[in-house]
């Protein structure tokens, strides 16, 4: 496929910076590129994007394609996938990243689907193939009960990456790199889909996928008050309070703190599982921890099988006791 | 318009209710089974073997096509004492040729079938719901009452297992009391066919079924079992629910050391539970068959307690397949005489007592009194394996003779000549 | 009232214990467990129960679609039985990784349905879990698409949907026809009572071939000539847990602490 050449990465912002998981693509980017002998680009998309293409060139970025669109600022899914569709197009990159976040999982189908090719979803390792140079994809499948590795044949060869399964660049500003202006030629007033209005829940303390303690509750814990005594270990860590599906189903906690497959990907140095069974497709989100504790009544549920340490007990006796021991020790 | 309601009802699809809906649907008839498991056989559990010649009857040569494990060819009796172990061996390549004498069947796929089969002929199936209640016109059973729904129906047929709430709702029967049950607790051992194969001494697909008389009951009324599938041995124990709450032990304990039992422990050697289940089982032969039929109402198969439990055989499958067959029969009787009243239907019961159902178990009605005895789970047991080690120890005495043997070993179970007498005389009257 | 396609898929039960999961290492294909019935992908029974909120809301007529194998008719008799009124089963058994061949099949179908305003799919399949094929039968049918709403209102002929973001939600307004996908936040689908089971199974469900809705398959290519599929396997996990016993729970949790200490993880 001579005409298709070098790695693309969609990037993504927050407050005009580039996001953990754009520099973890441009991470595993630069390798691949590197592999293929060939460069690599992003496309960055707002207003005001100096600074991100700056980190992103001393990530390890090549090219910085720069849309330049106020209205970009905030994320409109018709025009983002407008904008790297053309950019794809023009640009026929042999490779095409995105980040299995909430606009990745938007745009990416819809980009493969107008560019008539195969797209790898959600993978977690991702490498060339020497002799035919092309990009071997690892995924996780059946819930994470298995994992497929796949290669496209169409190009690009189009592929989401799960946060954190790929490690950045240390940045080296002494990295040179171009910016290139994108024509950016949509029309936001004659898209069909209206944003009505946003709403953030706003985060207090440590971000979930930052944190770098998380303490997690299942179905076990029973009741949105009893959560309290997470939140209480969670601020004792200095981390965040994480979920399973089923309280974020039963409302007692905000669907964002999910934890899983379809939830947050969070790799903390310290994972605590409260009440959780380890469903696979819970502990998809949370297998990357350095450690993982679990406390659950059950001697057999499935967490411990993926826990360092564990207690076999009913957490309403035992969390009090725990939280407070922390307390002495950390001080 | 659909019909609103149906020729039949059928509360339960375990081997009685698809027998029963199976030919009725044949017949053309409108039928509704209702299943508590979230699909039929999904909690089902017996031994356990199957004789087909019944099922032969209602869908010949099903055995080309039923999720069968291994034709059983062979039949091992085991005594036990506490640590050794006597079997009587019957193997006959004969049984291993169609119609088959019988089969190892896993209850979860062959209900499954089964009930597909019932499709397949026309019953509508609906899993995951419990029938709760009869809905009654006066006198007369008029339909069932499920998750809230009400099903009515010119015929309700209670097909519903052992301690059938229907059975009691309808006034036949009362709860049933823990002499005349037994519980059956069983794992499911997973071990490589070859494996099963060369230990059981077996081709390619033929099974063993092994039952055990003795220690393993801890001189309860009851027995265990082994018998081979394809990739799995059922194992388990059956024993009477009113010795084991005397004796409060756990069953799952009682299986434990059944499993560790030197001569158990060597079949499963290697084996990895797969999975642990227990189900009762009617063990009062005709003594507790309560009455069949009522008003726009039938009782079938565990339900109505039609097991045959001979001290060393049980089954119930031929019985569920014929009952719920005569029951069937009755129905469409029902259908064209225009009254599903007791008139017609007690036709069932007629049915019943011409066939082997009733018959087998009059013929086998002592059988529970008898099989009452302990003697006959410590004394016997222990009598022949201690009987089999005396005559083979070779220790440089002098030997004696088998009667001496067997004089000594008698005294030493304070079992006396009048004991035996007793003990065969009921022995060849119940089984 | 408005006509709602619901594309509905059948598969392993992604619930099943994990040590059922097996994979037979010649085909690179997962072993069906014995025993374990398949199901409708969770997130496919939601969307039904989207559409069935919007039929109580507003009235509408559901046509339920399956691509797969013949006994992916169970999957539309149980759409039925929540309440859908018509099902179609189109015969061909499709890798679950080859999404562009499912939508495409699933494109056509819905052509040959000709009437409707919303087609309804699942956020994504929990077998292959690639969360495409809606997003391409809209870009196919050259209809918007909004993927992973908690809500949908109709109004008249423009719809108002909630859409997950990160860290919230935004609310956004559409034109019919469009693809609208769904998640578990719609909230939980019904169970079917018995005499919906019952009226599903006196339906006929007609299935179709690839033929019958315009499908050449040379057109589009085998799925080879798109994706391959090298290896399927089952991931190694297990981390050895270390079990901090105590005579009390309380004491138990508060070795657990000091052991945690002990190894510098807090
Ligand atoms: C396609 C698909 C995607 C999914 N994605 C996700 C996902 O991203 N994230 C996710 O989390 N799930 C996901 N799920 C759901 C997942 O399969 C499980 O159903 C879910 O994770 C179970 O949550 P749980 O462990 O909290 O609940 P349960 O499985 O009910 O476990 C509760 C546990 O709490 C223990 N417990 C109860 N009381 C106490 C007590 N007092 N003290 C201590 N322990 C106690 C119990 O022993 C049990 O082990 C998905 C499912 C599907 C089908
Ligand atoms: C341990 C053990 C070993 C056995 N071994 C053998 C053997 O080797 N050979 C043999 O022939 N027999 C054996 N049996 C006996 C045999 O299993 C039964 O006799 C036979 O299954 C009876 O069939 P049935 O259809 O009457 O009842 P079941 O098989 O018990 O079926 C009843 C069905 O009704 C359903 N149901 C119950 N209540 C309701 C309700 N309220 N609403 C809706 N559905 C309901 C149940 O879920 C079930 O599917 C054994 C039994 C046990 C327990
Ligand atoms: N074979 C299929 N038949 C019908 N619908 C399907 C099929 N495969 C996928 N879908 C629909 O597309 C959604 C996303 O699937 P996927 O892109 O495979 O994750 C599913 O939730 C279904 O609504």
């Amino acid at each position: 496929m001579a005409e298709y050449k070098g790695v693309l990465i969609c990037g993504e912002l927050i407050e005009g910076r580039l996001t953990g998981i754009s520099k973890e693509l441009l991470g595993i980017g630069r390798k691949l590129a590197d592999d293929l002998g060939e460069e690599l680009s992003i496309l960055l998309m707002g207003s005001d994007l100096s600074n991100a293409a700056r980190e992103a060139i001393a990530c390890g970025a090549n090219k910085v394609y720069i849309a330049a669109q106020p209205l970009l600022d905030n994320y409109h899914c018709d025009a983002c996938t407008e904008v790297a569709t053309n950019l794809c197009r023009e640009i026929a990159p042999s490779v095409f990243l995105l980040g299995q976040t909430d606009m990745g999982r938007d745009i990416a189908p819809r980009i493969a689907a107008r560019l008539k090719v195969a797209l790898a979803v959600d993978c977690v390792e991702l490498r060339i193939e020497p002799d035919t140079k092309l990009l071997i994809q690892t995924r996780p499948v059946y819930g994470g009960n298995a994992l497929a590795e796949v290669v496209s044949v169409t190009h690009p060869q189009m592929a989401t990456v799960r946060a954190k399964s790929m490690s950045p660049l240390e940045p080296d500003e002494s990295r040179q790199g171009e910016s290139i202006p994108v024509k950016v030629e949509v029309d936001i007033e004659t898209m069909k889909i209206k944003l009505v209005e946003r709403i953030k829940q706003p985060i207090e303390g440590v971000k979930l996928e930052d944190a770098d303690a998380v303490v997690a509750g299942g179905a076990g814990i029973g009741s949105a008050g009893n959560f309290a005594m997470l939140e209480e270990l969670a601020k004792l860590l200095k981390g965040a309070v994480g979920a399973s599906r089923v309280p974020c189903q039963e409302g007692w906690v905000s669907q964002s703190i999910e934890i899983g497959q379809t939830g947050k990907i969070v790799t903390p140095n310290i994972y605590i599982a409260i009440g959780i069974s380890g469903a696979v497709q819970h502990i998809a989100g949370c297998l990357g921890s350095k450690c993982i504790v679990a406390v659950n009544k059950d001697p057999d549920a499935n967490i411990f099988k993926v826990a360092d340490f564990g207690i076999v007990a009913d957490y309403k006796e035992a969390l009090p006791a725990f939280t407070e021991k922390c307390k002495e020790i950390i001080g | 318009m659909e019909p609103t309601k149906f020729d039949a009802v059928v509360a339960g699809a375990g081997p009685a209710g698809c027998a029963a809906a199976y030919a009725l649907a044949k017949a053309g008839l409108e039928v509704l089974v209702i299943e508590r498991g979230k699909f039929p056989g999904a909690k089902n559990m017996f031994g356990g073997m199957l004789c087909g010649s019944v099922l032969a009857q209602l869908i010949p040569n099903f055995w080309e096509e039923a999720p069968l494990e291994r034709y059983i060819t062979r039949h091992v009796i085991t005594f036990l004492s506490r640590e050794d172990s006597f079997s009587i061996d019957f193997q006959s390549p004969s049984f291993g040729k169609p119609p088959y004498n019988g089969y190892s069947v896993l209850r979860a796929k062959f209900d499954k079938w089964l009930a597909g089969k019932v499709e397949e002929a026309g019953a509508i199936i609906v899993p995951g719901l419990l029938v709760e209640d009869l809905l009654w016109d006066g006198n007369q059973v008029v339909g069932v009452k499920a998750g809230g729904e009400d099903f009515p129906a010119s015929v309700v047929i209670a097909a519903d297992g052992v301690n059938s709430l229907l059975a009691q709702k309808a006034g036949l029967a009362e709860e049933l009391s823990t002499e005349y049950v037994s519980l059956g607790v069983k794992e499911l051992i997973q071990l490589p066919s070859e494996i099963i194969q060369e230990r059981f001494n077996l081709e390619d697909d033929e099974g063993v079924t092994q039952l055990f008389d003795g220690f393993c009951t801890r001189g309860m009324h009851g027995g265990g079992f082994l018998y081979t599938n394809k990739e799995s041995l059922s194992l388990g124990i059956v024993i009477q629910l009113s010795a084991l709450r005397r004796m409060g032990v756990k069953p799952a304990d009682l299986l434990e050391e059944f499993k560790s039992h030197p001569g158990v422990r060597n079949l499963i050697k290697g084996g990895t539970v797969e999975e642990y289940s227990a189900h009762l089982v009617p063990n009062a032969g005709i003594n507790k068959v309560p009455m069949l039929y009522k008003d726009g109402f039938l009782v079938v198969g565990d339900a109505a307690g039609l097991v045959l439990t001979t001290g060393i055989t049980l089954d119930g499958a031929s019985f569920a397949f014929a009952s719920g067959m005569a029951a069937a029969e009755t129905v469409k009787l029902a259908k064209q005489n225009g009254d599903p009243s007791r008139k017609t239907l007690c036709n069932y019961e007629k049915l019943l007592k011409e066939s082997f159902v009733l018959r087998d178990l009059e013929t086998f009605k002592h059988s529970q009194f008898f099989l009452d005895n302990p003697r006959l789970y410590t004394t016997y047991p222990e009598l022949i394996c201690n009987l089999s080690r005396g005559l083979f120890t070779n220790d440089g005495k002098p030997r004696k003779r088998l009667w001496q043997l067997a004089r000594t070993e008698m005294g030493r179970q304070k079992l006396s000549i009048l004991h035996v007498a007793v003990d065969g005389f009921l022995g060849r009257r119940a089984i | 009232m408005i006509n709602i396609i619901v594309c509905v898929k059948q598969i392993l039960d992604p619930e099943m214990p994990p040590g059922k999961f097996k994979i037979d290492p010649e085909s690179n294909k997962v072993i069906p467990p014995e025993g374990i019935p398949l199901v409708v992908s969770p997130f496919d029974e939601q969307a039904v129960e989207a559409a069935l909120r919007i039929k109580e809301q507003c009235g509408a007529k559901i046509t339920v679609v399956t691509v797969g194998e013949s006994s992916a008719v169970n999957a539309v008799k149980h759409s039925l039985a929540m309440g859908a009124d018509e099902g179609i089963v189109v015969e061909h058994i499709i890798e679950g990784y080859d999404s562009l061949l499912t939508a495409y099949i699933l494109t056509k179908a819905i052509e040959e349905i000709v009437a409707y305003d919303l087609i309804i799919c699942g956020r994504e399949a929990a077998d292959w879990g690639s969360g495409q094929v809606g997003s391409i039968i809209a870009e196919s049918l050259g209809i918007p698409v909004v993927a992973r709403t908690r809500k949908i209102e109709v109004m008249d002929s423009r719809l108002k949907v909630e859409h997950i973001i990160e860290d919230g939600d935004e609310s956004l307004e559409l034109p019919m026809p469009a693809v609208i996908t769904v998640s578990y936040e719609i909230g939980q689908a019904r169970i079917p009572t018995g005499w919906g089971v019952i009226s599903a199974a006196r339906k006929k469900i007609p299935s179709w071939s690839l033929e019958d809705i315009g499908v050449d398959l040379s057109q589009i290519g085998d799925t080879s000539s798109r994706i391959k599929l090298l290896k399927l396997f089952t991931p190694t996990r297990e981390r050895g847990c270390q079990i901090i016993e105590g005579k009390t729970a309380a004491e138990a949790a508060a070795n657990l602490a000091l052991r945690l200490r002990e190894a510098k993880v807090i």
